[in-house]
């Protein structure tokens, strides 16, 4: 074998053991969004392709000028499925594990609404990306959470990641949000390199007790008692050490605690406060995380909050 | 497959559904493949996905579906290439050290690929899978890319420079010629 062929073998070979398979929910997700999105007419499709239309944005306007109502009307529908104008810019990235600063605990007991079978009714499904119209959405059972839930948004929220986090100034200062995480196991350190991952047990005190106890630096505090969307469960509020020491970690400038089932995990910057629900929804641990930055300014840190209040529990 | 793509740029959900049903492990594996991130690759085919769904009406050829699809995809690999992920980024799994040595310093080479795969640009990323791993002659990957198949056999060349070049960068110091008398 030449040197050549040897590379080319170590080429084919390396593309061809990656993961070729789907996840479930992804494909559920696809056939979700089908359900509500329509398609272009076959005319709309070909002015896409005139060059002066090659920006979304200049094409909006094109169609607004011409008053064609009806196209706006279309294209404004095609941005709310996440492809054109109106969708997120690329920029936009998924929302950092803000948080509630321990003195203000994003939902306490008293705060608790109780659920009622019409939440869930009236809710829209969850988009995978995009802005969202103020309104009661549902975020579904599956890879991303353990149960089901809705929650209220008002104006200027969006969600990103095929539906896996709901922010608001994405990518921007003072970017806040929640999401929810399905969570097997942490890593034995949240800054070092080469932290083992540790699997935990199924119950809320189990995830709880081990977030108090991870090592990596981050201040945490709780667990605290608390009801969220009618279920009983507990909170942990996490605040980083000073940014100098977050540096070296594995994570330049952020905390890692866990990788969730989905794959996906937040960090916790220098400036970031975020608060972890873990709640018992008829035996399955459903984990919800809110934060915010610092910068976060009050007015969202309280839409947060009202977000956060308004989530029913749909067992 | 024809008459399926026929009947969902009619509007036939439950085609496109059995279309989307067939193709997504696929997308998964080219999309993963480009952009290295498990999370982003699932963004990429849904993106896609709904893409197509979007604009079917507007594909005059039912028989040119699964090449009009891979377009769609690489399109979406881009886009989710220029996206920022501050907060998430994507997971690299560490495999257990061997039990038995590396003698021949596959595992290695194995890393350096990666490694070097990750400096590629998604372009150059995108030909070498189409190419290589679809096993798509460049011209066909010319055409799925929407490019010269010029443009094509340019981005494949510099990119096996870079990754034959980390290879051997990093085989190097063990090349017997090298060693000391």
């Amino acid at each position: 074998m030449t040197r050549d062929d040897r590379f080319i073998t170590l080429l084919t070979d390396w593309l061809e053991e990656q993961p070729a398979t789907a996840p479930d929910q992804l494909l559920d997700t696809v056939l979700t969004d089908l359900q509500t999105a329509s398609q272009r007419a076959r005319w709309r499709s070909t002015l896409r392709r005139f060059p002066m239309f090659g920006s979304n944005l200049v094409r909006y306007a094109a169609v607004a000028v011409v008053g064609l109502l009806a196209v706006v009307i279309a294209v404004g529908r095609w941005a709310g499925g996440g492809g054109g104008v109106g969708a997120p810019s690329p920029g936009i990235t998924p929302t950092p594990p803000g948080s509630v600063t321990p003195g203000s605990p994003v939902a306490t007991s008293s705060q608790t609404p109780i659920p009622t079978p019409s939440a869930a009714a009236s809710a829209r499904p969850l988009p995978p990306s995009g802005q969202l119209d103020p309104g009661t959405y549902l975020y579904p059972r599956g890879g991303f959470a353990a149960a089901a839930f809705t929650f209220t948004v008002p104006d200027g929220w969006v969600v990103q990641n095929a539906g896996w986090n709901v922010g608001k100034r994405v990518d921007q200062p003072g970017e806040l949000g929640f999401w929810s995480s399905v969570i097997g196991g942490i890593y034995s350190d949240s800054c070092a390199e080469g932290a083992d991952w540790i699997e935990v047990g199924p119950s809320v005190d189990d995830l709880a007790n081990a977030l108090l106890e991870q090592p990596g630096g981050a201040i945490a505090q709780g667990p605290f008692d608390v009801s969220l969307g009618g279920y009983p469960g507990l909170r942990i509020d996490l605040a980083p050490p000073p940014a100098a020491e977050l540096e070296g970690c594995r994570l330049p400038g952020g905390l890692q605690f866990w990788l969730d089932r989905a794959g996906n995990y937040s960090v916790l910057s220098g400036d970031g406060r975020a608060s972890v629900y873990i709640v018992d929804v008829d035996g399955a641990r459903l984990v919800l995380g809110a934060g915010h930055r610092e910068s976060s300014p009050a007015a969202d840190v309280a839409e947060l909050n009202a977000i956060i209040e308004s989530i029913e529990i749909q067992p | 497959v024809q008459d399926l793509v026929e009947q969902a740029s009619r509007g036939d959900r439950d085609a496109f559904a059995a279309l989307a049903s067939a193709s997504v492990d696929r997308l998964f594996a080219i999309a993963r493949r480009i952009l290295q991130d498990h999370e982003r690759a699932q963004d990429a085919v849904q993106s896609a996905l709904m893409s197509a769904w979007r604009d079917l009406p507007s594909l005059r050829d039912p028989a040119r579906f699964q090449q009009w699809l891979q377009r769609l995809l690489v399109r979406a690999c881009y886009e989710e290439a220029r996206k920022q992920r501050a907060f998430r980024v994507s997971v690299r799994v560490v495999p257990v050290e061997p039990a038995v040595a590396d003698s021949t310093g596959w595992l290695a080479d194995r890393d350096q690929l990666e490694r070097a795969f990750h400096r590629l640009n998604v372009e150059q990323r995108a030909v070498v899978v189409l190419h290589f791993y679809l096993g798509l002659a460049l011209k066909e990957a010319a055409e799925v890319l929407a490019i010269p198949e010029g443009t094509a056999r340019s981005r494949l060349h510099y990119a096996l420079r870079i990754l034959r070049g980390a290879i051997e960068a990093d085989s190097r110091p063990v090349r017997s010629e090298e060693r000391p008398a």
